[in-house]
């Protein structure tokens, strides 16, 4: 087991991961070696082509998936090496997801939707409620609380999305490419307001995107290749958006 | 994780209608076959029950009417006239023939009854006389109206002519009818004036029946004594051994219907949902909670299609009779259990499969659109 020397004030730490599937002749190596640090409210963008290995660091990231070498630790925890059956507890209380394609439940209102996520980390209904209702109000959906999915527009929805990933107060909040669905202006504009929410709450968060347009929302941009980070830039300015 | 499980299955209308009324149907055919068969049971003891005998006395070991003979010597009257708490007897003959009318042929229990019989005739009057007379017949009103008789006609009983003399209610079920002639007639008929069939014993006031019943089998050689109650539900247990195969395979076509119905519509659910709850998985929801999504949203539709298919078979109660039929259904608490037992069985089964497939759900499929 790889044991991390603990950095005090780093969200998540990763050493040395690997991830490889199959075996002997068939075996491939989807990442290699791969360490990274995020800080609290640091923005953290990944890059990288198709099959380069995003989406198995992300679902490692995520606590979806074990490395198979090296270890994942997140605020002192090493995730990577607790217990399948521990695993949700942690996604739903340390994690905040935010996919390409908003995964939204289709029968609850966008209130429904951030608050059910809130009820399955222990809140009473009433409780749960109410605090989606003051972060969705917040991210400027108050007038669309009550509304199904399908009456919202796509960056209406991400908002939902991203109400969502907050409403369990989480340390990291990971995006799958949020803004594949959504055009250009809407898609910066939910990056912008997604930095602003890192910087004001002290939330860590880590994207995997292919868009080249918001990379200057990041605080570093790490180009992943054939598994392995090949190239970090790190935004020198800290910009005001 | 209930709100989620309740707004799914209100979503999709279609699936909703079809998922709830399939059940609905299924779940109606085993309630309205119960309630047809506790209609019965209560058709075919009506007589016993309004006989007004507190004790019916029979041949020894003979327990029931239907599908049953039993035949006393003449004296045994007088001997059960003499057991201590018997307050009064009343002899019949019995017997199941048919009453026919022209072409209609109807078949009836035969009861024959003695000149001016305190109690063991018809109940019920709605016109004509309360007691056949000579060569008469008392029928009841809804099986002579629909063969077209009326007071004054002649029915073949036996080979014998008999003219209607008076028409009675509440003696006729789904398989017979219950006609009343006079005791000579009926030993006329038969030839057998040294036997009856029945004795029908009133005890006295404050007398148990029980004891009295028990007294009678003590004191009178070679007969079985019950009391009304007891004689009432051994013939409704005739019944029932008689249904029991034909109930069950009906029971079983509709649980299997409605587990069906149920098991297609909750797999479909669940399949249209599946990235739903993989979504659900990966953020951090347990198995567990999932399951009981599923478990919830079955429940609710058979909960749906049992109180539909209730209130279908309750106004079915209502309707029937209007229309003049002799078919009677009562739904009773024995049959509400069953079918709300079975609704749950259906729910759970129902369940199983959409639960397996979401147990091998990989939450990893959110990212990406997998």
């Amino acid at each position: 087991m790889t044991i991390i020397p603990q950095v005090q004030g780093e969200t998540l730490q990763i050493a040395h991961i690997t991830k490889r599937y199959g075996s002997g002749a068939t075996e491939v190596t989807a990442v290699h070696d791969v360490s990274l640090t995020v800080s609290p409210g640091e923005v953290v963008l990944i890059m990288g082509p198709s099959g380069s290995g995003k989406t198995t660091l992300l679902s490692m990231l995520g606590a979806l998936l074990k490395p198979t070498e090296g270890a994942i630790q997140l605020n002192g925890t090493t995730i990577s090496a607790l217990a399948e059956n521990r695993l949700p507890d942690i996604r739903l209380k340390q994690f905040g997801f935010i996919f390409q394609d908003f995964n939204l439940l289709s029968a609850l209102t966008a209130l429904g939707n951030v608050a059910i996520v809130a009820e399955l980390a222990g809140s009473k209904p009433g409780v749960a409620r109410r605090k989606a209702a003051s972060i969705l109000t917040e991210l400027g959906l108050g007038e669309r609380l009550n509304f199904l999915p399908e009456k919202l527009s796509g960056g209406e929805k991400q908002r939902v999305a991203i109400a969502r990933a907050l409403v369990n107060d989480p340390a990291l909040i990971l995006a799958d490419e949020p803004t594949a669905n959504l055009d250009s202006k809407i898609g910066h504009e939910i990056m912008r307001l997604l930095r602003n929410i890192a910087k004001k709450q002290g939330r860590s968060v880590v994207i995997v995107s292919h868009d080249q347009r918001i990379k200057d929302i990041a605080d570093r941009v790490l180009w992943l290749e054939d598994g392995e980070f090949k190239e970090t830039v790190t935004m020198a300015v800290e910009r005001e958006f | 994780m209930i709100r989620l499980a309740f707004r799914n299955l209100f979503q999709n209308k279609i699936r909703l209608v079809i998922s709830v009324g399939g059940v609905a149907l299924a779940l109606l055919l085993i309630l309205s076959l119960d309630a047809i068969f506790t209609g019965v049971e209560r058709q075919v003891t009506a007589y016993i029950e309004h006989s007004g005998a507190d004790v019916w006395v029979s041949q020894a070991d003979v327990r029931n009417m239907h599908m049953a003979s039993s035949s006393l010597p003449d004296s045994i009257t007088r001997k059960v006239k003499y057991v201590p708490g018997v307050a009064s007897v009343i002899p019949i003959h019995y017997l199941t023939n048919n009453v026919v009318a022209g072409d209609e042929r109807n078949l009836a229990y035969i009861i024959g009854l003695p000149e001016n019989a305190e109690f063991g005739g018809p109940w019920v009057i709605s016109s004509g006389q309360n007691l056949p007379g000579d060569k008469g017949v008392i029928l009841n009103r809804n099986i002579a109206e629909k063969s077209g008789i009326a007071l004054g006609d002649e029915v073949e009983i036996l080979g014998d002519e008999f003219k209607v003399t008076g028409f009675s209610e509440g003696t006729a079920s789904l398989v017979n009818s219950v006609a009343f002639i006079s005791m000579d007639d009926f030993e006329e008929m038969r030839g057998s004036y040294d036997t009856v069939s029945f004795l029908l014993v009133k005890v006295s006031d404050g007398e148990s029946p029980e004891v009295v019943a028990a007294r009678i089998e003590t004191q009178v050689r070679d007969v079985t004594a019950q009391t009304r109650t007891d004689f009432a539900t051994q013939e409704r247990q005739v019944i029932k051994d008689m249904s029991t195969d034909l109930i069950t395979i009906m029971n079983l076509i509709g649980f299997l219907i409605g587990l069906a119905v149920m098991a297609l519509t909750v797999y479909t659910s669940t399949l249209s949902r599946r990235r739903e709850y993989g979504m659900l998985k990966a953020l951090g929801a347990r198995n567990t909670d999932l399951y009981l999504t599923v478990l919830a949203q079955a429940i609710l539709s058979v909960v749906l299609g049992f109180l539909f298919g209730l209130v279908i078979t309750l106004l079915l109660t209502v309707v029937i009779p209007v229309f003049g039929s002799n078919l009677l259904l009562e739904v009773s608490s024995t049959s509400l259990l069953k079918v709300g037992s079975v609704s749950l069985v259906i729910a759970a089964l129902s369940a199983m499969l959409p639960i397996r497939q979401i147990a091998g759900l990989d939450p990893v499929m959110v990212f990406r659109g997998r």
